[in-house]
């Protein structure tokens, strides 16, 4: 039972009986109202008013005129009487309400007009010879129409009856609100995103919403689940790639440790392909963890000049030693990168021009009109026979910079190797 | 000069050690932190620690707190086969700086060096071309008549910034930044004018700069 009592369908056919219900009332009301309005009118209407008066008149003297007319205006409140005599002189007015300035002295003509003037008009009049003498002069009774016609049990009909249509547009309106409110708090929650899930909804009743509700949660509890355990799994091979690298460069280290007492041509030998190595295991991490989408990139508006500023000073005395002539030219620039990871560039771009541009003795740094261009005078990439590795470093360099929305382009031919790198529009 | 060394692997801990004490370090090496607690005396203070990451029991990141916490003018060196950033930060945020595996023994000389001129843990008197510059004292001798140079405030700390990263290159923006403690505004002269200032005190010919070299494009150096 109050399983059905929890259920919108219940409510809903709850609303359409209250609907039914009010409409019953109403007609109920109407038809009340009619009769008790009624009663409050003495059960009178306007034929049963003159048939009375003509009776009460008929049987007056001029003497008991001022009692008849004690007697009916305690009946209605809203009425006015005057007298006119046999020689048709006005001679008194009574509990005059709607002063309509009657003449002093009536003939034909002017009670002709009186009648014809008061035929069906705001006020009732009826005009009666008292005791049935026209020798007695007529007594003229005037009453509002409003109090004896029943207009008054309409308008209260349509006050009740507006109440309650209000008061079941309210209720209807309520309803569906609260079930289109709920309804659009799912929404909210299915299409906000924190950690890059929906969030829960709260629970608020028992009825079908609520069942799409506690399934929606159960269903973010299961993605939250899978989100963890697919990150922890992440994490682990995070791990795992930063362990192999350790223990790839551990007996690294260990060679070289174990080169220092050979001969000095040998340990120079032994020292370039140990440094080859250890890069080529940074590339390759790199790329691992780039192509897996495991680098985070928090891209800033960043100064480029300064950052290949900083670059270039950590590397120019490398470059010195090795007799290069560096030329660096940079204008103020500013980019949206990643600092961490725009240096990182630019040591593999150096990286690559100590390694491969050797013969050419030569590197140039330009920032200008926007444009970063790295220039050697090597013997060009196509000639790295003796450095395939070349490739993956390039590769890291692509793949960083694209992160970056960075245009990344190579010209490279036997004068010399050009870098260029742009943001993209 | 006392060094403290922690590195598990026997060959690499072993070569470290020789090389170090070959350049007259007196060196410390155990091979986990449980080691170096168990055999360590607690009178002997250390000028500098080298610290590998990946250790037995307790890693490199969280003795170098340890340390720190006991010493806080220890200058820490990690070493470190993750060349990773998320590690060199970590690494640095505690370590004073990184040396990535394979290394090689100059460059951890190179960086011992420059930390411990920056900790002041360093011989008092560094010697460059005709300058003997007395960093405790804040004193500069002219060698070639023995007479004290006396430079204003402003560039006894440059020449000071650049005695400490000697053979760095360091750049307008980082040595603006470290001696006025103020952001670098591009076109600013004050640092050139300083610099020029200073050459006019300490070089010998000042339109011939020997001591604070400029790197064309890039910054200043002064080679040790």
């Amino acid at each position: 039972m109050k399983k059905i009592a929890n259920s919108l369908f219940f409510r809903f056919i709850v609303l359409i009986v209250i609907a039914l219900v009010f409409l019953q009332t109403v007609m109920l009301l109407y038809l009340f109202s009619a009769n008790f309005e009624k009663m409050k009118n003495n059960q009178l209407n306007l034929t049963q008013i003159e048939e009375k008066w003509t009776n009460d008149v008929k049987e007056a003297t001029p003497d008991s005129i001022d009692k008849i007319v004690e007697k009916w205006h305690s009946r209605f409140e809203k009425s006015q009487y005057f007298y006119v005599d046999g020689q048709g002189e006005l001679q008194k007015e009574w509990y005059i309400q709607i002063d309509e300035s009657l003449p002093k002295i009536w003939d034909t003509m002017k009670t002709t007009r009186f009648i014809q003037e008061h035929y069906d008009a705001k006020l009732y009049t009826v005009i009666r010879f008292v005791g049935d003498k026209e020798e007695n002069g007529f007594l003229v009774l005037q009453i509002l129409r409003d109090e004896v016609t029943p207009t008054k049990v309409d308008n209260s009909f349509i006050y009740i009856g507006g109440i309650f249509l209000i008061l079941y547009l309210i209720i209807s309106f309520i309803f569906f609100f609260k079930i289109i409110k709920r309804l659009v708090r799912l929404e909210k929650a299915m299409t906000v995103r924190e950690n890059g899930l929906p969030v829960h909804t709260k629970i608020a009743k028992k009825d079908e919403i609520g069942k799409v509700e506690v399934a929606f949660n159960q269903m973010i509890d299961e993605l939250e689940e899978a989100k963890e355990k697919q990150e922890e799994e992440e994490q682990l091979r995070k791990e795992l790639i930063a362990n192999l690298s350790h223990d790839l460069k551990t007996p690294l280290t260990k060679i070289r440790a174990a080169s220092h007492d050979i001969p000095k041509e040998n340990q120079y030998l032994i020292d370039q392909n140990i440094d080859k190595m250890s890069e080529l295991i940074d590339n390759l991490m790199s790329y691992t963890l780039l192509t897996a989408d495991k680098v985070t990139f928090e891209l800033e508006e960043k100064r480029i000049d300064r950052l290949v500023n900083q670059s270039i000073a950590l590397w120019y005395p490398v470059f010195e030693e090795s007799d290069f002539e560096v030329e660096v030219e940079l204008e103020q620039t500013t980019w949206v990168v990643d600092d961490n990871q725009f240096s990182r560039v630019l040591d593999n771009v150096f990286q690559n021009v100590l390694r491969h541009a050797d013969r050419g003795k030569y590197l140039g740094i330009f920032l200008k009109d926007n444009c970063l261009v790295i220039q050697d005078k090597g013997p060009g990439i196509e000639a790295h026979s003796e450095n395939k590795g070349a490739g993956i470093g390039l590769n890291v360099i692509d793949l960083m910079t694209s992160k970056m929305f960075l245009s990344f382009k190579i010209e490279s031919n036997q004068l010399g190797t050009k870098i260029m790198l742009k943001e993209k529009d | 000069m006392k060094i403290l060394y922690i590195e598990d692997e026997k060959e690499i801990n072993e070569w470290l050690r020789a090389e170090l004490t070959k350049a007259y370090y007196e060196v410390y090496a155990f091979k986990s932190y449980h080691e170096f607690k168990e055999h360590h005396s607690e009178e002997i203070t250390f000028d500098l620690a080298i610290l590998d990451v990946m250790l037995p029991g307790l890693d490199g990141f969280s003795i170098a707190r340890r340390l720190k916490k006991e010493q806080t003018d220890l200058p820490i060196i990690m070493l470190t086969a993750r060349s990773q950033l998320e590690d060199k930060l970590e690494g640095l945020s505690i370590a004073d700086d990184y040396v990535t595996k394979p290394f090689q023994v100059e460059e951890i000389l190179a960086r011992m060096q420059v930390l411990l001129r920056r900790f002041e843990k360093d011989e008092e008197v560094i010697s460059v071309k005709h300058l003997e510059i007395n960093l405790k004292n804040k004193t500069i001798i002219n060698t070639n008549n023995n007479q004290e140079i006396l430079l204003t405030q402003k560039q006894y700390a440059l020449l000071n910034y650049f005695v400490v990263h000697g053979n760095q290159i360091l750049t307008k923006e980082q040595l603006y930044e470290a001696v006025w403690n103020e952001e670098y505004i591009d076109g600013d002269k004050t640092l050139m004018v300083h610099i020029r200032y200073l050459r006019e005190k300490i070089e010998e010919d000042p339109s011939h700069p020997e001591i604070v070299e400029t790197i064309r494009g890039i910054g200043y150096r002064v080679r040790l």
